[in-house]
């Protein structure tokens, strides 16, 4: 019998150590802080970024804005150095009110640890991508885990990876998260598709949630369980924010993309 | 273009070649390849593999290599029957 697995709405931003836990394990799938920006601000952030004219392609996705790690597993130089330029597009795109300050923010009030953006030698990781789902666009199933992906990176050493992600623009229908009720495991590398996240045989039968994106919303969920999102239907882009973090040995949080 | 395989290191056999589970082949492949393959690697894109064989070690290519999701692109079978390969980690699992 599948018992209720449902995201949990955080209304209080107050410590709470069972929310790290929780989520780190999976008892719960994700969790959401409703409305840590306005509508207003989601719009004039949503209108920067269709306007910017900034948009690449990644693995995985067509159109998005700042670098992600795992287009760069082999290739470090080039990541950092790709990380500094996007860095410094996002800092003009999201100008004063950069919504990273507030979701760090209540990162840092949610779990009671301190977060900060991660370094390497003084070089600064990606600082988060903005991703653009077409009408017509999905993400395959996958898993994000930096410790055993990204084995070339400090990164790969933290602990408890979480991702991060604050909607800006709701697709017109469709564009659900969803999130299943497995972990990755090792042996689940032979269900791997060659460009691109895993075959859907992995999640057969697995209990699953999904997640409407709400603009101003924060959703974290642990991206050790297997999502995807659901395809983006009608004339709008599904538009979001989002970083990594995790857990060094003194509890203190660092992010990346 | 190069014969290619895909699938998983299951066990590192020395400084230089590995077994792996074959996951998928290329439809464009016109040989047919084990289920169960070794591999004699000549040159990979893993940064944390020494480009010499000499300044290799076993461990250093479990680190980079066990149970990973690698591409093979194949140039022919050595004397042992083994395929000899250029190895690189293959797309990626997630963001």
């Amino acid at each position: 019998m599948n018992v209720a697995w449902k995201p949990k709405l955080v209304t209080n931003s107050s410590k709470n150590d069972d929310y790290f836990h929780d989520l780190s394990v999976g008892y719960v799938p994700a969790l959401i802080i409703p409305n840590i920006i306005n509508n207003e601000e989601c719009q004039r952030i949503t209108s920067r970024i269709l306007s910017a004219n900034q948009t690449s392609s990644g693995l995985g996705i067509t159109k998005k804005i700042g670098e992600s790690l795992n287009s760069y597993l082999h290739n470090k130089i080039e990541y950092f150095k790709n990380a500094n330029l996007s860095n410094q597009i996002l800092k003009k795109l999201f100008l004063k009110n950069d919504p990273r300050n507030i979701m760090m923010d209540e990162i840092s009030k949610l779990f009671g640890k301190r977060v900060e953006f991660a370094k390497e030698k003084s070089m600064l990781y990606s600082k988060g991508v903005i991703r653009l789902h077409l009408p017509g666009d999905s993400i395959h199933i996958h898993r994000d885990n930096a410790n055993f992906e990204a084995s070339d990176f400090a990164v790969s050493k933290l602990s408890t990876q979480m991702s991060a992600v604050l909607h800006l623009q709701p697709a017109k229908s469709g564009g659900e998260l969803k999130v299943f009720r497995k972990l990755w495991q090792k042996n689940d590398e032979r269900l791997r598709n060659p460009y691109f996240g895993y075959s859907e045989d992995v999640v057969n039968g697995i209990q699953y949630t999904s997640i409407k994106s709400n603009p101003g919303d924060l959703v974290m969920i642990n991206p050790r369980l297997y999502h995807m999102v659901d395809r983006v239907k009608g004339k709008l882009e599904r538009i979001s924010f989002g970083f990594f973090f995790g857990q060094d040995a003194n509890s203190n949080l660092y992010a990346w993309s | 273009m190069a014969e290619t395989i895909w699938g998983n290191v299951t066990k590192i056999l020395s400084t230089k070649s590995f077994e792996m589970d074959v996951t998928h082949q290329k439809p464009e492949n016109k040989e047919n390849y084990s289920n169960v393959e070794i591999i004699e690697f000549t040159e990979t894109n893993i940064q944390s593999i020494a480009i010499d064989e000499e300044n290799r070690t076993v461990e250093q290519i479990e680190r980079g290599l066990k149970d990973k999701f690698i591409m093979c692109e194949i140039s022919g079978r050595n004397e042992q029957n083994q395929l000899v390969c250029k190895v690189s980690h293959s797309g990626a699992g997630g963001y």
